[in-house]
């Protein structure tokens, strides 16, 4: 059990929860402010680079300090200046797939080199790369080195006020700290949270997002054992300052881009191996894991990489944060996750290094220039789609189901061949400041978007568990009893089991739900999971993406979990016709479900190393396991199996539906009520109401029942 | 009450009274419950046996007591859309239990899942097999399997046979009972477990037929017998207000063990009056009736 947070830490994130900092926000006009932008064609860099040189100078103008802190810097300005018009975006997509908002997003920075070494030195090293890009009349190289070298030079001016502003107020330490950092390399781990927080600051008001943290206890262990060593921190000083750093992520969170509030891909990593293969936890991942429990917030959020050779004591330590009910930590399991980038071309010492982009995409720091969200692929659209054809009804005539399965495979083939097809051009706008923070870009004269060492692109793949018990139900009710035809079938999905209509949908309905599903280590069911992921795999196998990159095929969902499922009538499984899928890789929602222990063993069947995008088996426990004496203990020996039974990636929940049902009700009473949501952790009255509900489905199966 | 304790008798006579050569044993369990988390040390594994000689008028578990498969019926899930009538007259009458055989084909029928049919019969190497699907768990845990119920007592053939198949596989087995058996059912089956969670819940003969229905006497035998063998073993008591919750009634409980080198411990568990919500399921009223 951790000690509270300190009176001053509590005040700050009493401030913080508040949201007392909004008070010193305001909108800027930014198409008066930035009347003549960079040309989009000749000069991207440019563009991106006075964007932010704006945002940083109007920040310079207002510095803030709240209460009591000691890591400073925090947003005045509300909204950002879009990257392009609507009608330069309307041209870009003409040519050319963009994703999402169309920059560079999603990778994990190489925080830790810049950290290191300070802005005057990447400065300087900028500076002399454009000597040669300007000898050689290297104009694209000029561009970007140009606008790195003003969005350097920018946020020195913000971090050269606010030590100015901290001097006036009295504030020596910041200012202290600021005299140091970004300018000159980190000493201290208090110098190097702060550089961190100017860094991070600033790619968000680039208009980079959902930009992972890294591996935490890696990039800063040198600086803690640094001031360990001198006697400027002991164990509980360095707790409170982690805590104050990762309370830094919430103040400004609410201003991000994202699906919903709290997608904001402020995710770091703990433990794990170093480039030899040897655990490299330490003691900041035990204290991150404790300030993550005592700040009680939904950022940063916590991913934790086990194996076989991870300590009980770290996953009693971890399993101890899980019992909050903040959805962290989200485990990586590094037997299966580093073979798995291994054999989609990941050097072993880069793989060794893996952490997570935004949600649980698997990305390496400063080297990973992935897109690992590119498309998704829905599995039950694709037995639908099967079952639809002339085939399926040949194959059941013929009472062949290997060959109903050979038509899904064939399927998920065609998909891909849609899939990749529709990306043949693909375009990204640059990011220099995070380019900055990719390793060799400055080097290469080029910013991170127009490639790096790993360029691949990531498939989701939604709905697992429902097409592995469409697949089952079709299985049985149509070859083995023959109960309907596939065409049959079709009709009654369509009209959602109408028994007005169809006399035999009832029974049809009952029996599909009743049957076996994937989630309880039954071999058939499971056999048809194991089946169809190999399918997935090979689908995207031996491709090239436009960028010279691969494909890496995945099990997590992200927000398809309700949009393919608002694509679908009714299906197989007994699934009705407007009800979501589960969120990555879990049980169908309200299927019966033993307990834990089969879903894991159901779910780590498949050969998980071939699609290792990412993507966790979620589960969700009853909080009520939390109050046995030894509950942290056995739920923590399920996150042992689940390392050993070869499980990617895992998701534990703690839960309580009749608090969730609550806070549905009475808003105002749960304004601080965290859930995880697809790969993220959010205020859950905060969630758009069809998310909320699809977690209380979720809850509806907790265990232990 | 009193044909359930009959019934039991003579079970565990005809078990004592025959030495039978080996043949498929069938029990009826009706939950196998994973990662229980309150039967023992480790990770588990709970078998719930169905059938129980003892009718505690505080019983959170009415599905557990019959011998037999019964249908669960959730009426808060039924939608009236009639398809389990079309089969069955008595499917949806409150009094079902007089007529219902759990044939089971009105579950098949309901889209709604309200039906559920509580009880299925199983042989031993079936079950085992499930069971051993997840030894690596126990064996990193610490955990095993624990048989509960209901009553395993209550079907002893089968309980041992189970406990002796799991054993034999290097599993470790708990015994979770009511201690209401003859005492050759209760040596045989206790002496192939590794623990034993006995539950003691009224002292005075009297008072235990009046609130469970069977008298203690034979119960607390077996306990004495227990204690001499120098099995492992708990005592668990569900501490039911106004029945058996006196700090004297308690006092009591704990010298029965006092001084026994294998009692590993005394746990008074609380009781939560409220909860009786799977009597519903049965059309069966619940009525404690505490004082």
């Amino acid at each position: 059990m951790t000690a509270p947070l300190s009176e001053r830490l509590t005040a700050l994130r009493d401030f913080i929860v508040a949201k007392k900092q909004a008070a010193f926000r305001r909108d800027v006009d930014w198409n008066a402010a930035l009347p003549n932008r960079a040309d989009l064609t000749t000069a991207r860099c440019a563009r991106a680079a006075e964007g932010l040189i704006a945002v940083l100078d109007e920040e310079a103008k207002t510095p803030v300090f709240l209460p009591d802190e000691r890591i400073a810097l925090t947003r005045t300005v509300r909204n950002l200046p879009p990257r392009c018009s609507d009608a330069e975006t309307a041209e870009l997509r003409k040519s050319a797939y963009l994703h999402e908002l169309g920059v560079v997003f999603n990778v994990s920075p190489n925080y830790a080199a810049t950290i290191a070494v300070g802005l005057d030195a990447r400065r300087a090293e900028i500076v002399e790369r454009l000597e040669q890009a300007q000898t050689e009349s290297d104009a694209e190289g000029i561009d970007f080195l140009t606008a790195t070298l003003a969005s350097v030079d920018a946020i020195l001016r913000l971090a050269e006020s606010y030590r100015a502003a901290a001097e006036q107020a009295g504030l020596t330490e910041i200012a202290e700290t600021l005299a140091q950092v970004p300018r000159r390399g980190a000493r201290t781990l208090l110098e190097a949270f702060q550089f961190f927080r100017i860094l991070h600051y600033s790619l968000w008001c680039e208009g980079a997002y959902h930009n992972g943290v890294g591996r935490f206890d890696q990039i800063f262990a040198p600086y803690l054992d640094a001031d360990l060593a001198a006697g400027r921190l002991d164990r509980d000083g360095a707790r409170e300052l982690v805590a104050e750093f990762f309370l830094s992520f919430n103040r400004d969170s609410d201003l991000y881009v994202g699906v919903q509030q709290g997608d904001n891909g402020q995710s770091l990593m703990l433990g794990g191996c170093d480039s030899t293969g040897a655990d490299a936890s330490n003691l900041l991942t035990e204290l991150a894991l404790e300030a993550c429990g005592q700040n009680r917030l939904i950022d940063p959020k916590i991913n934790l990489r086990v194996s076989s050779a991870t300590s009980f004591d770290l996953l009693k330590k971890a399993t101890d944060l899980t019992r909050l009910g903040l959805g962290f930590p989200q485990y990586a399991n590094d037997d299966v996750v580093i073979p798995g980038l291994t054999k989609l071309g990941y050097d072993l010492a880069d793989a060794r290094d893996y952490t997570v982009a935004a949600c649980w995409e698997f990305v390496i720091p400063g080297v990973g220039s992935d897109v690992p969200n590119v498309a998704a692929v829905s599995f039950p659209a694709a037995v639908d789609a099967v079952l639809r054809s002339p085939e399926a009804t040949q194959a059941a005539e013929n009472n062949d189901f290997d060959a109903f399965l050979a038509l899904f495979r064939a399927e998920l083939f065609r998909r891909a061949d849609e899939i990749a097809e529709s990306l043949e051009r693909f375009d990204v706008l640059p990011c220099p400041l995070v380019s900055l923070l990719c390793d060799g870009r400055v080097e290469a004269a080029r910013d991170a978007a127009s490639g790096g060492k790993y360029v691949n692109f990531g498939i989701h793949g939604t709905g697992v568990a429902p097409a592995v018990d469409s697949l089952f139900a079709i299985k049985r009710l149509v070859f083995d009893e023959k109960r309907v035809s596939p065409a049959r079938f079709v009709e009654i999905l369509d009209a959602d089991f109408d028994a007005e209509r169809f006399p035999e949908a009832a029974e049809l309905l009952a029996r599909a739900r009743r049957l076996p599903k994937m989630g309880n280590d039954e071999p058939e069911p499971d056999a048809l999971a194991v089946r169809l992921l190999a399918d997935f795999a090979d689908s995207w196998e031996g491709r090239r993406n436009c960028r010279g990159g691969v494909f890496r095929p995945g099990t997590g969902s992200a927000m398809y979990y309700l949009w393919h499922a608002n694509e679908l009538p009714a299906s197989p499984d007994g699934r009705r016709r407007g009800e979501p899928f589960p969120a990555n890789y879990a049980p169908s929602l309200g299927v019966p479900i033993r307990g834990p222990v089969g879903v894991v063993a159901s779910f780590a069947k498949p050969d998980l190393t071939r699609v290792v995008n990412g993507g966790p088996l979620t589960l969700e426990l009853h909080d009520s396991v939390f109050a046995f004496a030894d509950g942290v203990e056995k739920v923590a020996r399920l996150v042992q199996f689940f390392v050993k039974r070869g499980g990617a990636q895992m998701q534990l929940n703690a839960v309580n539906r009749d608090r969730l049902l609550d806070a549905q009700k009475n808003p105002e009473k749960y304004r601080n009520l965290i859930v995880r949501v697809w790969g993220w952790s959010g205020y859950f009255v905060e969630l758009d109401r069809p998310y909320q509900d699809q977690i209380l489905r979720r809850a509806e199966t907790t265990f232990p029942t | 009450m009193s044909d359930f304790s009959r019934k039991s008798a003579a079970n565990s006579a005809e078990i004592a009274a025959s030495d039978r050569p080996p043949r498929p044993v069938r029990g009826l369990i009706f939950e196998v419950r994973e990662f229980a988390l309150h039967d023992g040390p480790g990770v588990r594994t709970s078998v719930f046996f169905k059938g129980c000689p003892l009718r505690c008028r505080w019983c959170h578990n009415p599905e557990s007591q019959a011998p037999t498969p019964e249908l669960l019926l959730n009426r808060s899930r039924c939608s009236g859309c009639g398809a389990c009538e079309k089969i069955c007259d008595a499917a949806l009458s409150r009094s079902r239990r007089d007529v219902c055989v759990a044939c089971g084909r009105c579950v098949d029928l309901c889209p709604q899942g309200a039906r559920n049919l509580c009880g299925w019969e199983t042989d031993v190497p079936t079950l085992v097999e499930r069971l051993l699907r997840q030894r690596d768990l126990f064996e990193l845990s610490g955990g095993g399997v624990t048989l509960t119920g209901g009553e395993p007592l209550f079907q002893p053939e089968f309980a041992v046979e189970l406990a002796r198949s799991l054993r034999d596989a290097g599993i470790h087995v708990a015994l979770e009972t009511c201690g209401f058996a003859s005492p050759e059912v209760f040596d045989a089956l206790t002496s192939c477990v590794d623990l034993v969670y006995f539950d003691v819940k009224i002292l005075d003969p009297e008072r235990s037929r009046r609130w469970t229905g069977v008298d203690s006497a034979p119960i607390l035998a077996n306990l004495r017998r227990l204690c001499a063998s120098g099995r492992p073993f708990v005592v668990r008591t569900p501490l039911i207000p106004g029945v058996n919750d006196s700090p004297a009634e308690r006092a009591a409980v704990e010298r029965l063990v006092d001084g026994v080198p294998s009692a590993l411990g005394v746990e008074f568990l609380p009781y939560n009056v409220a909860a009786g919500a799977k009597y519903a399921l049965l059309d069966r009223r619940f009525d404690p009736d505490l004082p």
